[in-house]
């Protein structure tokens, strides 16, 4: 299971082999570390005992730190996982060649893909409820379809040459997928297109939320994996930047994060905003399903498995990949 | 696998000692000395081992007892205390 720490003044310690949860000195939780997976901390004014990050590093629990944006700011992991050099140096030699290309198009092909079926996962209900939307969707969702052809045509020795060409193409396609967005919430709530950082709308501010709960996710799968999080391939080097993390996140966005919040939003949820910020009720309400989705089978590589498996076994994916031993598939949901 | 620990045990620090043991095994106080909850059979065992480790020689009786998901559907309880958190949940 997963903790949320989300109150303002909560404090974590360590009883018998417990972590306790309290908020103003009242105990509101206790949570085995046994049972425990990962404790992710939103808000502000939090304190936490040495105890309870000596115990929960000796249970590979991760600690996440996140602002109440969900944007990702500390994460603490036992420092024995980053002792695997020789995934790490190839994953830093495979930048210069041709693998980085490789990768970077089947991160970028599986976004792709992803974005098409969520698209037409939620356009199949349209089609006899709201024909007129339907046709437009459908529209899109063609023109996205001869765009995405392109993708494989690009060729180059080393990611450096490619980027451009690739981050164009998503952007052609990316936009065309918000507009779909668009349309498929029409009429639900204002959904002003996509913004990224700071936006003030709720719709974007779930998205980002949700996104920066995928992050940890993801970022967890990527350093279990023994891979660096900092050494991306698409995305460029920035200090303090975890390319890899965004690089990997780009097939899971859909299936994990645009699903549940579109699906919430059909739904006719309405989320709480205070000062440009979803409200502490929405953020737990949107994580909650967030981690339920992360907890649903679906089909990868013949066998029902669980979302959040799946990015396990993708990261050690990456990692037999920059080592020369496999092929890297993305990821595809099923629509 | 569902389970309840029972126990009848006279000294309080050696009881207050279980009672913190089987909240650290996830399971719920459902009764004054008794309590519920999911363990597989590897965790059931290892509950086991230490309980009887720390009673040593001194005087206490425990009895884990699994009971199956069928068996479970149909418990019957009655409550008429007000205090949350005792109910007795089935999975």
């Amino acid at each position: 299971m997963q903790l949320f720490v989300s109150a303002y003044g909560s404090s974590l310690g360590k009883k018998s082999e417990r972590l306790i949860l309290k908020e103003k000195g009242q105990v509101v939780g206790e949570y085995p570390f046994h049972d425990l997976e990962q404790v992710v901390i939103d808000c502000l004014g939090v304190s936490i005992s040495t105890d309870a990050i000596l115990e929960c590093m000796e249970h590979g629990i991760a600690i996440n730190f996140m602002t109440p944006n969900g944007n990702p700011y500390a994460k603490l992991l036992p420092l024995a996982l980053t002792g695997t050099v020789a995934t790490r140096r190839e994953q830093l030699f495979a930048f210069r060649d041709s693998r980085s290309v490789d990768i970077a198009k089947a991160f970028i092909g599986g976004k792709i893909t992803n974005q098409i079926n969520t698209v037409k996962y939620f356009a199949k209900y349209r089609k006899t409820a709201n024909p007129e939307d339907y046709s437009q969707v459908a529209g899109l969702l063609d023109h996205m379809g001869e765009v995405a052809k392109g993708l494989p045509g690009i060729k180059g020795t080393c990611v450096d040459e490619i980027r451009g060409t690739v981050m164009a193409l998503e952007g052609r396609i990316g936009n065309m997928y918000w507009e779909c967005v668009k349309l498929l919430t029409s009429g639900k709530i204002e959904f002003p297109g996509r913004e990224h950082r700071g936006a003030q709308d709720p719709v974007n501010s779930m998205l980002n939320y949700g996104y920066g709960i995928l992050a940890h996710q993801v970022e967890t799968a990527l350093t279990l994996a023994g891979l660096d999080p900092f050494g991306g391939f698409l995305h460029v080097d920035r200090p303090g930047k975890k390319s890899l993390v965004y690089d990997f996140m780009e097939e899971f966005r859909q299936p994990v994060v645009d699903r549940v919040v579109i699906a919430l939003v059909n739904k006719g949820a309405e989320p709480g905003m205070v000062d440009g910020m979803l409200n502490a009720d929405t953020r737990r309400s949107l994580s909650n399903k967030i981690n339920e989705r992360l907890e649903t089978p679906e089909y990868f590589q013949g066998k029902k498995q669980r979302l959040k498996t799946i990015i396990q076994l993708q990261a050690r994916r990456i990692a037999t990949f920059v080592r020369g031993e496999a092929k890297y598939k993305p990821f595809v949901s099923k629509w | 696998m569902n389970n309840f620990v029972i126990y009848d045990i006279e000294e309080d620090k050696l009881r207050t000692r279980i009672f913190e043991i089987c909240k650290d095994y996830g399971l719920k106080h459902v009764q004054y000395s008794t309590f519920f909850g999911q363990l597989n059979q590897n965790r059931r065992e290892e509950l086991f081992l230490k309980l009887k480790k720390i009673i040593g020689r001194q005087r206490a009786k425990i009895v884990i007892v699994p009971v199956c998901d069928k068996d479970i559907g149909l418990l019957k309880s009655i409550n008429t205390y007000i205090e949350a958190g005792h109910e007795l949940e089935s999975h």
